[in-house]
């Protein structure tokens, strides 16, 4: 049963974790029993819910942006709409048009990423470096390992589109 | 890149059943009985509930009766759940592996099975890996997606102590715990996906081991290719809806979930959406698209061992259309208008020779 329709984002950042996990490796902590979730945690799994939710409109927004921003656009008016809309928003026009005309490109060489974290892999692996290990609390991660993968993974792929994209204005 | 489990220590000796429903199998069903019969570690119980076949199927499992056990509903109970419970009541093994009547098990899947339960008295179930049978380009596209669903999604889930669904063709529980706290609903059309959430509810142990191969036979026709993809979207959706309360109760649940859902929503409305906005966008991503499918089917093809699987990007760019349109019909249908499709999809088999 395939998770999702297609290849997508989220195998770029399925490849992440499991490059995470071969420079770090999380060790399952002792397993507790069954107990409904605190308000804390609703609280906290809520905010994932949330964060991801924004990862992904915010790479959907981009592509929308590049199909209505580009001379072979079909519909002039919902172009002039969105760049208002990201001039009022105070979203830099110039990134974001240059950006996302040619992001769609970037998200192709973001898929290099991973193959970013193969280096410390190899590197470890040469020179016999055992991996420290992250014990898990029961049934998944404690609040704070969770927090230090997320923005692991949401700031390496920020960053990386960031940095194409900078490459890509400069020229 | 390998999720194997190894156990050196001597464990006292699991008595594992296999439980296998079927209706109307008789094209496949032979070929299913000799691989399970001919495993490394031999099963200690078959189980066979035939949904009162119309075809040759209890003849077929009639001739076996000396090795397996052949039980029969009293009448056609028109899903594959029903049937499961209706087998669960005979078995007696510590361990109860499912699959379907139109699947091989590869010669170590009981072995592998056993060693995985052996390892950490904690895991109360054992995903295995599923393989789509060649037939045409639409199986071969279906092995790509298997291919990356089950070696780059599913590994991660397997690091992240979150399996999001236990295969129906290649799946194990320990039996106790399994009668104990599954109940057979029959209100979704994905049962393996209930149960996989059920066991998440009441925070048992999930493993996945690529070692525990099966082999199944996927539609080889484009109806049923889309048959196949409405009941597992659409029982996608069904078991979110059922099951919703208990996403944002783990960080990682919440996490897999959310970027699963809305990968899925988002990007599908966005293909079907850019080429109405912008063609040349359209055949521009596309372009990139299939440069990035064909690096992945290279992979594929190496990990699979299946050269075939190179010239699955050409189709397969047809196919996430057809794939992002049903996601998006199934989430109309099931979560907008609620109109839930509880009818098993029962597609056209195939002849499987003896191996």
């Amino acid at each position: 049963m395939p998770t999702t329709p297609f290849i997508g984002l989220s195998v770029l950042i399925h490849l992440i974790i499991i490059g995470f996990h071969k420079i770090v490796r999380f060790k399952e902590g002792p397993r507790t029993p069954y107990k409904p979730a605190s308000i804390l945690q609703l609280a906290f799994g809520y905010f994932i819910i949330f964060s991801t939710f924004s990862v992904i409109l915010t790479s959907g927004f981009w592509l929308l942006s590049a199909s209505v921003q580009e001379e072979h656009s079909t519909i002039y008016a919902v172009e002039r709409a969105t760049t208002l809309a990201m001039h009022e928003l105070h979203f830099s026009t110039t990134v974001a048009s240059a950006g996302a005309a040619r992001g769609y490109g970037a998200l192709g060489i973001m898929m290099l990423v991973p193959l970013m974290l193969a280096i410390p892999v190899y590197l470890m692996r040469r020179h016999k470096i055992s991996r420290p290990s992250v014990t898990l609390s029961q049934g998944g991660y404690s609040a704070v390992q969770v927090s230090l993968l997320m923005s692991g993974i949401i700031s390496v792929v920020i960053s990386a589109g960031y940095i194409v994209l900078y490459l890509l204005l400069v020229k | 890149m390998t999720v194997a489990i190894s156990s050196t220590q001597p464990q006292p000796k699991l008595k594992i059943s296999l439980l296998v429903p079927c209706y109307n199998e008789e094209k496949s069903i032979e070929a299913s009985i000799h691989s399970c019969l001919n495993q490394t570690r031999a099963f200690d119980q078959l189980v066979y509930v035939d949904d009162s076949s119309k075809d040759k199927t209890p003849q077929i499992l009639a001739r076996y009766a000396d090795r397996i056990e052949h039980v029969t509903t009293p009448k056609n109970t028109g899903n594959k759940s029903s049937a499961q419970e209706y087998g669960l009541a005979f078995v007696t093994g510590d361990i109860m592996v499912t699959t379907d009547g139109d699947t091989l098990l590869d010669p170590h899947f009981a072995e592998e099975i056993e060693k995985s339960f052996n390892a950490n008295s904690d895991i109360v179930a054992v995903a295995g890996y599923v393989r789509s049978l060649s037939y045409n380009w639409l199986t071969l596209c279906r092995a790509f997606e298997y291919a990356i669903g089950q070696n780059i999604h599913k590994v991660a889930q397997h690091y992240m102590d979150y399996i999001y669904v236990m295969p129906g063709a290649a799946s194990a529980f320990r039996t106790n715990i399994f009668k104990n706290n599954i109940t057979f609903d029959h209100d979704t059309i994905t049962e393996d996906l209930d149960f996989t959430y059920k066991l998440h509810r009441k925070k048992f142990k999930i493993v996945y081991n690529q070692r525990a191969i099966s082999w199944t036979q996927d539609p080889a026709t484009l109806p049923g290719y889309i048959n196949q993809m409405r009941r597992w979207f659409g029982g996608g959706w069904q078991n979110l809806l059922k099951h919703y309360s208990i996403i944002p109760t783990t960080p990682m649940r919440a996490f897999e979930l959310s970027l699963m859902y809305a990968e899925g929503l988002i990007f599908s409305t966005l293909l079907l959406l850019i080429p109405i906005l912008n063609w040349w966008l359209a055949c521009t991503v596309l372009l990139s698209y299939f440069c990035v499918a064909f690096l992945f089917a290279a992979w594929a093809a190496w990990k699979e061992r299946r050269p075939g699987l190179l010239i699955v990007p050409i189709p397969y760019m047809l196919l996430i259309y057809i794939n992002a349109y049903i996601y998006l019909e199934q989430f109309v249908k099931e979560i907008i208008l609620r109109r839930k499709n509880l009818i098993w999809f029962k597609p056209d088999r195939i002849h499987i020779p003896l191996q």
